[in-house]
C-alpha cells in the first residue's frame, strides 16, 4: 500500500511540472528477450516567454484578463518561441523470436498519433493578437518573422530490435491529417494617430492542409534508435543513445493557400461604397485580386516534425545508487537543448526496481527548466512518469509510460 | 454493476476534458469611411446649380409632363381579312392558272381621328392563307399603301393541297419597323384605310383540278403593337385632364425647421413641338412637406387657358411653340409656396388639341421629335437662413454577429469633419428593428461647427472648420447588434451668427465642402 501511495505521490508532482519526451531512458545491459506491450502518451507546451497562466486558459478555457495580458507582455522578449506537443503510441515488441532467422534480431509493429504544434513569434505580434491593433495607434505593429506550424498526423510501423543493444529502427507509413503553416517574412500594422489610414505591410504565406477530413495526404518517415556504450577508465560501460524520430515527409494538397508579397492601405470606403454596397468586399476573389494576394491550392511535400537526441542513459542494472545522465536534443525549427540530471536507485529490496530522478534543461522552446521523473519495475511491469521544469511556470506536460511484458 | 461504474466514470472523465471558450478583450481601431462631399453631390439632380463662378442657385427645373405622337395617335391592333371565290365552277383548271382578285380596302377604327400618312417606328403583321382545293395553291399577297423603299409589302405563300372541310394553312409574321402607311386608299383623297390585294395560282407542277363556287381562298392579316414615328392628317379635338406628381429630393428628407430663402419666381412653360393648334390649362399647384402639411399656389393665371399654335419646321428641325406662366411674389403666395419646402409636389392641368376643330384640312403633322412638355423652374440665390431645419435620411443595415464567437463588445465611431458650409449640424443617429422602430438614439457628443468659425484653408480659398463628433456604441447597444436592421441619420442645421449665435440668412459659397472621416474604435471580445 506504501508503494501505491507513494507512486501517487509522485505522480501528483510530475503532473504540476513539465515533461520531455525523451526522459528519462533506462538501458538493460542485458540482452532483451521478451515479448511486451509499450504504451507511451504524453501531452506537454512550453516556452520561453508565455506564462502557463495565459497558455492553460489558451489549452483549457476560461477568460485571460488584463492583468494576465499585461503579465506576458512584460515578459515577452524580441524572439519568442512555443512548443507543444500530445503523442500517444502503442506498439508490441517481440525479442524472443527471431527477425529472418537471425537470431540476434527481434521485431516491433507500433502505431500511434501526434499533434505538434511550434510557433515563433514578435512582441508586436503578442501585443497585436491579445491587446488589438489600438495600442499601435501611430505606430508600427512589427511581425515579421513570426511563424505558426500545427502538424496532426498518424503513423503506422514495423520495426527491427537488436536484441543485444535494444537498438532498433522503424519504418513507417504516415497519414497526415492536418497542416497548418503561416509563415510572415516581413510584415506588421501601421494604424495613423488620426485613425484616418490603416496599413497592412505582408510579405508571407498561408496554407492549410486539410479540411476536416480524416487523411489530407500520405507519406513514410522512419524513426531510429541506436544504442552504443564506450568504456570508462575503471572498465565499466557508458551507454549512449542517438534516436531519431520522424524523419520523413508526406505529400499532400492544400486545401487553401495565400501568398502575399503587398503593403495594403485602406483609407476608408466612399459613402458611395458604403451606401449602395458595391464595395470590393462583395467579390473575395477580387478584394485579393486587389490586395495583392495570390489565392490557390498546391500540392507538396511537407516535412514532418523531427527530433533529434543525443544522450547519455541510466543503466537500470547498475547497482550504484546515484548516476548521471545528459545529452543534447533538437526539434524542428526550435533550438538545441542540452539536459542533464542524477538518477537515484532506491534500495529495495525483492524484485521492486525503483528509480527517480531530477534534470535540468536549458535551450529549445524553453529558459532553463527543472525536471523529475519515477521509473518503477516490478515483475513484468514497468510504469514510468516524467516531468520537467517543475519550477519555472513556462509550461505543463506529463508523459506516462507502461510496459508489460508476457 | 462495477462495469457500470466504471463506463460512468470513464464518460464522466471525458466530458471533464470538454474545452471551455478562450476569451478575451482587444480593442480594434479602423477607418471606416472618407470622402467628401460637395455640391456636386446635387448637381446631377439639377437641384443645385452654379449659374456665375461664385454663386450658386437653387435649381428646381423639373419636366412633370412629355408626351410624343404614339400618346395622341394609337392605332389599336387590326386584322383584316379577303375572301376570293370564283362566281362559278371551273372544271378541269389547268397546273399554272392564275385567278386575280380586285383590291379590297379595310378602314381603321381611330375613332375622330383622320390619319392620313403615317410611319411606324415598331409593330408586326402576321398572314395567313387557306387553300380549300385540292391540289397546290400559290398565293400572292399585296398590300398597297403598305410600302418601304416605295415596294409594297407582297409575299407569295406556296400552300399544298387543302379541302373545303380542312383548308390546308401557311402563315408568316412580318416586322413593320420603318414600313410607311399611305392610307388614303385607292383614290388617294380617303384616309385610315388598308388595303390588300390576293393573287391565286395553282400548282404549277401539280394535278389538273376542278375549282367551285364553293371554294373560299382566304387570308387574313394582323396587324398588332403599331408603333408610329411620323402620322399626317387630324388628330381629333381630345380633351386631356390630368394631374401629375413628382419628388424634390433633399426636400423630401426635411422633418422640422424652418428655412429663410429669398423672393424669386417660379415658370410654368408648355411647350407644344406638333404641327397642331392646341390648348393648355394649369388647374393648380400644391406641395406638400414632410410633415404632412399641403400649400396651394394662389395665383390668377391658374385656371386661366393658353392657346399655343402649331410647332414650325419639321423632322429633326422641328420648332416648339412655347408659352409660359410667370408666377412671381406679386400675381402669387409664391414665397409661402416655396418655404413651405415641400418634397412631394403635384401640378393639375389640362391639354385640348385642336381647339377649333380640323381647320387645316388634315395636314396636321407629327414628327419623331415633337413633343408637348410642361415645365416647372425656378432659380433662387442660395443665401439661405436655417433654424433648426432638420434633415433625416435612413438607410438600411445589415450587422449580426454570435456571442458565443468571437464579436463586439462596444464602441466608439469617430466622426472627424472638415466643413466649409456655414452651417452647424448637430447629428443624431437613431438605431431602428426592421419595422421602423426606434430601438436606441445614439445622440453625437459634439457639434459639426460652421465654416464661419474656422479660418481659411488656402488650398480652397475657402473658409474651413474641422470637428470631432462622437457616438457612443454602449454594450446594450452591441448586444442588439442583430436586431438593427435601420440607421436614421439625422441632422439639425443651423446658421448662427459668429457673434450672436442668431441664425441668419447666409450665402454658401462657391466650391464649399465637408470632408468626413468615419473611424472606429471597437472592443471586442475574441472567444475559441
Amino acid at each position: 500500500m506504501k508503494y501505491v501511495l507513494l507512486i501517487f505521490c509522485i505522480t501528483c508532482l510530475s503532473l504540476k511540472g513539465i515533461t520531455q519526451n525523451w526522459l528519462p531512458v533506462f538501458q538493460d545491459t542485458l540482452p532483451d528477450n521478451s515479448t511486451e506491450i509499450w504504451f507511451d502518451v504524453g501531452a506537454q507546451y512550453n516556452g520561453n516567454s508565455l506564462h502557463r497562466n495565459l497558455v492553460s486558459k489558451l489549452f483549457y478555457g476560461g477568460d485571460i484578463t488584463n492583468d494576465i495580458k499585461e503579465q506576458n507582455l512584460n515578459r515577452m522578449k524580441n524572439v519568442n518561441l512555443f512548443y507543444s506537443d500530445i503523442q500517444s503510441e502503442v506498439s508490441y515488441r517481440n525479442t524472443k523470436s527471431n527477425f529472418l532467422r537471425n537470431k540476434r534480431l527481434g521485431w516491433s509493429l507500433k502505431m500511434g498519433a501526434a499533434s505538434y504544434l511550434t510557433t515563433n513569434f514578435s512582441k508586436d505580434a503578442y501585443h497585436l493578437a491579445f491587446f488589438g491593433n489600438a495600442p499601435f495607434t501611430g505606430k508600427f505593429a512589427d511581425i515579421s518573422g513570426s511563424r505558426f506550424q500545427n502538424y496532426t498526423f498518424e503513423k503506422i510501423g514495423f520495426g527491427i530490435i537488436d536484441k543485444h543493444t535494444s537498438s532498433s529502427v522503424h519504418f513507417n507509413f504516415v497519414n497526415l491529417t492536418n497542416y497548418t503553416d503561416f509563415h510572415a517574412f516581413g510584415g506588421g500594422v501601421f494604424q495613423s494617430q488620426e485613425l484616418d489610414t490603416l496599413q497592412v505591410l505582408l510579405n508571407g504565406k498561408f496554407r492549410q492542409f486539410g479540411d476536416g477530413k480524416f487523411s489530407t495526404g500520405a507519406g513514410a518517415s522512419f524513426d531510429l534508435d541506436k544504442r552504443f556504450y564506450v568504456l570508462k577508465n575503471n572498465g565499466q560501460p557508458l551507454s549512449f543513445r542517438l534516436e531519431l524520430s520522424n524523419i520523413g515527409v508526406v505529400r499532400a494538397s492544400s486545401s487553401q493557400s495565400f501568398r502575399a508579397d503587398t503593403l495594403i492601405q485602406f483609407t476608408g470606403f466612399t459613402f458611395n461604397e458604403l451606401l449602395n454596397g458595391n464595395s470590393l468586399l462583395d467579390s473575395t476573389q477580387n478584394l485579393f485580386q486587389k490586395l495583392g494576394i495570390e489565392e490557390g491550392q498546391e500540392t507538396s511535400w511537407v516535412l514532418l516534425p523531427f527530433s533529434i537526441q543525443l544522450s547519455k542513459m541510466v543503466n537500470s542494472s547498475s547497482n550504484a545508487l546515484f548516476q548521471e545522465f545528459y545529452g543534447a536534443r533538437m526539434f524542428y525549427l526550435s533550438d538545441i537543448q542540452i539536459f542533464a540530471g542524477v538518477d537515484f536507485r532506491l534500495p529495495l529490496k525483492g524484485k521492486i526496481n525503483w528509480h527517480i530522478g531530477t534534470s535540468i534543461s536549458y535551450g529549445g522552446s524553453a529558459n532553463v527548466m527543472f525536471g523529475s521523473y519515477s521509473h518503477l519495475s516490478f515483475g513484468k511491469w514497468t510504469l514510468g512518469m516524467v516531468s520537467e521544469n517543475l519550477l519555472l511556470q513556462s509550461g505543463e506536460s506529463f508523459k506516462f509510460k507502461l510496459q508489460c511484458a508476457f | 454493476m462495477r462495469l457500470l461504474l466504471s463506463v460512468f466514470v470513464f464518460l464522466y472523465l471525458i466530458s471533464s476534458c470538454k474545452k471551455q471558450p478562450t476569451t478575451w478583450g482587444q480593442e480594434l481601431v479602423s477607418p471606416i469611411a472618407s470622402d467628401t462631399i460637395d455640391l456636386s453631390n446635387f448637381y446631377n439632380d439639377s437641384t443645385l446649380v452654379s449659374v456665375i463662378p461664385g454663386s450658386l442657385n437653387l435649381d428646381l427645373t423639373r419636366t412633370i409632363l412629355n408626351i410624343g405622337i404614339n400618346d395622341v395617335v394609337k392605332i389599336p391592333d387590326t386584322t383584316i381579312s379577303q375572301v376570293f371565290s370564283p362566281t362559278l365552277n371551273i372544271n378541269n383548271v389547268p397546273p399554272g392558272f392564275q385567278f386575280v382578285n380586285s383590291i379590297e380596302e379595310h378602314p381603321l377604327a381611330l375613332g375622330d381621328i383622320i390619319l392620313k400618312k403615317a410611319t411606324l417606328s415598331s409593330g408586326r403583321i402576321d398572314l395567313k392563307v387557306f387553300n380549300p382545293v385540292n391540289a397546290g395553291v400559290i398565293f400572292t399577297i399585296e398590300m398597297p399603301g403598305v410600302t418601304q423603299g416605295g415596294m409594297n409589302l407582297i409575299h407569295e405563300f406556296a400552300v399544298p393541297a387543302g379541302s373545303i372541310a380542312s383548308p390546308s394553312v401557311a402563315e408568316t409574321t412580318f416586322d413593320l419597323s420603318n414600313y410607311a402607311l399611305d392610307l388614303t386608299a385607292q383614290s388617294g383623297l380617303s384616309y385610315n384605310k388598308l388595303q390588300s390585294r390576293l393573287s391565286i395560282k395553282t400548282d404549277p407542277t401539280g394535278p389538273v383540278t376542278n375549282v367551285t363556287t364553293n371554294h373560299d381562298f382566304t387570308f387574313q392579316a394582323k396587324l398588332t403593337d403599331l408603333k408610329l414615328s411620323y402620322s399626317k392628317g387630324y388628330f381629333g379635338s381630345t380633351t386631356v385632364s390630368d394631374t401629375s406628381q413628382f419628388t424634390v429630393p433633399y426636400l423630401s428628407n426635411i422633418v422640422s425647421g424652418s428655412i429663410d430663402i429669398p423672393s424669386s419666381d417660379i415658370q410654368f412653360k408648355i411647350e407644344n413641338g406638333m404641327k397642331l393648334a392646341m390648348r393648355a390649362t394649369l388647374t393648380y399647384a400644391k406641395n406638400t412637406n414632410f410633415q404632412g402639411n399641403s400649400v396651394f399656389l394662389s395665383s390668377s393665371l391658374l385656371n386661366n387657358p393658353i392657346l399655343l399654335n402649331a410647332a414650325s419646321g419639321s423632322w429633326s428641325n422641328i420648332v416648339p411653340s412655347i408659352s409660359t406662366l410667370n408666377f412671381t411674389p406679386s400675381n402669387s403666395n409664391m414665397e409661402q409656396y416655396v418655404e413651405n419646402l415641400g418634397g412631394n409636389q403635384e401640378l393639375g392641368y389640362q391639354l385640348q388639341l385642336n381647339p377649333w376643330g380640323n381647320i387645316s384640312g388634315s395636314t396636321d403633322e407629327i414628327f419623331p421629335n415633337s413633343r408637348i412638355k410642361l415645365k416647372v423652374s425656378t432659380q433662387m440665390p442660395m443665401t439661405v437662413g436655417s433654424d433648426g431645419l432638420t434633415l433625416r435620411d435612413t438607410f438600411n443595415l445589415s450587422l449580426s454577429q454570435n456571442t458565443s464567437k468571437s464579436h463586439l463588445t462596444s464602441g466608439i465611431i469617430k466622426l472627424k469633419a472638415s466643413n466649409a458650409f456655414p452651417y452647424a449640424v448637430s447629428p443624431v443617429l437613431y438605431l431602428a428593428n426592421e419595422a421602423g422602430d426606434i430601438l436606441f438614439t445614439v445622440i453625437g457628443d459634439a457639434q459639426i461647427s460652421s465654416s464661419e468659425m474656422g479660418v481659411v484653408n488656402p488650398q480652397t480659398g475657402l473658409k474651413e472648420k474641422t470637428s470631432t463628433v462622437q457616438f457612443n456604441l454602449t454594450e446594450e447597444i452591441i448586444t442588439q447588434l442583430n436586431s438593427i436592421k435601420k440607421v436614421i441619420a439625422e441632422l439639425r442645421v443651423d446658421s448662427p451668427d459668429i457673434n450672436t449665435g442668431a441664425n441668419i440668412p447666409v450665402s454658401i459659397p462657391y466650391g464649399a465642402y465637408v470632408s468626413v472621416k468615419l473611424s472606429a474604435i471597437m472592443q471586442s471580445k475574441i472567444v475559441y
